[in-house]
């Protein structure tokens, strides 16, 4: 009988090490994974994280007010009455207000993604920041307006200022898109170029003299690619640079399919570096 | 001829009962019982044996299965040095390949992450 306590006794204690040594091996990989994602993310990433959040809610809010604007808008248009005229107009005011809230958290956002996004002339993402926040307060005086409630005239001026500030907001908003996704793929294309380098150290010592020839006019391959990438990127921002008479809508556009050939290059490229491991 | 003698045979086969020996129950000895007793006493140390052989060989089993674990750090630099040179090479490199990858996609320029809000410029009263 003591023999069985012993024996069952041992297998506790065996399996409670045994699990122990697991919960060590768990914790200490997303501890890795902890410090790596600090390393990759900017200290932005909780605004944008907070921001995000806050827009889905205000769009949500404002998907319900422009339903109601449309309901009311349509009801005075059929019964032309004074309380109709009444609801109507403060629905649009409202519809006015929460698209005006929604503007400002959205312009807020995109200022924190264009400060996190490496691979951007600091010239130029210093300049479209501060056009970000000119707009910014445009839309907050808009806001202001709108708070006292507002006869049909008064409306009607606001609507009318309001079609010059749309076209700023989008002129804003499209400089940042041009400038994130020339950033974007110049991010890539530089940790490419580091990656080929380092792949090249690596490697040298690796596999015969037969696979060492093999690899070389692999790497010399990749690097014509990447290399032929720099002017490409010259060309996409020389035209974002050069567009002081020219709407930057126009230039995302245009430059979209600069954009796209650089962007299967560098897809080329990484599918290349992916098969020089296999040699 | 007798004929005192009854040849019914149905009173003879209700009466042959009557004239059968009765057998006496025998009463299992002392020394029996402890036999039996010896004999489960055996069978529980067989049960017990067996299933502690069972138990040591499965902590073997287990106790190899953890120490050949690639990823075990007691013994990973004898374990590396086993793997061939380009394998231990790529491993890290091959990670990096695919996050840029996965980079790109997000760079991909036809698919913007935060478009233009979906709201009406032209809110009017008109």
């Amino acid at each position: 009988m003591i023999l069985i306590n012993n024996f069952f006794l041992a297998v506790i204690i065996f399996f409670s090490l045994m699990a122990r040594s697991g919960q060590v091996l768990a914790q200490e990989e997303p501890a890795i994974q902890d410090s790596k994602m600090v390393f990759e993310t900017q200290s932005f990433s909780q605004d944008i994280r907070q921001l995000t959040l806050q827009y889905r809610g205000e769009l949500e809010e404002y998907r319900k007010a422009e339903q109601e604007y449309n309901i009311l808008k349509q009801q005075y248009q059929q019964l032309g009455t004074l309380v109709s005229l009444e609801k109507a107009v403060r629905a649009t005011q409202e519809a006015m207000v929460v698209r005006a809230r929604v503007l400002q958290t959205y312009v807020r956002l995109l200022r924190f993604y264009l400060l996190s996004q490496a691979g951007i002339e600091l010239p130029q993402k210093q300049v479209a920041e501060q056009n970000l926040l000119d707009t910014l307060s445009k839309i907050e005086q808009h806001q202001q307006e709108l708070i006292e409630p507002l006869d049909k005239l008064q409306m009607r001026q606001v609507v009318f200022d309001f079609q010059e500030l749309s076209m700023v907001i989008e002129e804003s908003v499209y400089r940042v898109f041009s400038l994130l996704a020339v950033g974007k793929l110049q991010t890539v294309h530089d940790k490419a170029i580091v990656l080929k380098e380092d792949m090249k150290d690596q490697l040298a010592t690796a596999g015969g003299a037969l696979k060492l020839a093999e690899r070389q006019r692999s790497f010399d391959e990749t690097d014509r690619v990447l290399n032929s990438l720099k002017s490409s990127f010259d060309k996409a921002e020389a035209v974002f640079v050069d567009s002081h008479r020219i709407s930057y809508k126009g230039v995302y556009k245009s430059n979209n399919n600069q954009l796209s050939l650089i962007y299967s290059s560098l897809s080329k490229a990484l599918v290349f570096l992916g098969e020089l491991l296999k040699i | 001829m007798k004929q005192s003698e009854s040849q019914d045979q149905t009173q003879f086969a209700l009466e042959g009962p009557l004239y059968e020996q009765p057998v006496a129950k025998q009463q299992p000895l002392a020394s029996e019982l402890t036999d039996k007793k010896s004999l489960d006493k055996n069978k529980w140390k067989k049960i017990v044996f067996f299933s502690l052989g069972f138990f040591l060989v499965l902590i073997i089993l287990s106790i190899l299965w953890v120490w050949s674990r690639p990823d075990s750090p007691s013994d990973g630099n004898v374990l590396i040095k086993d793997e061939p040179i380009d394998k231990i090479i790529s491993g890290p490199l091959e990670q990096r390949v695919y996050e840029l990858s996965q980079e790109l996609e997000l760079a991909d320029p036809n698919h913007e992450k935060l478009p233009f809000p979906p709201v009406d410029m032209r809110i009017s009263f008109d």
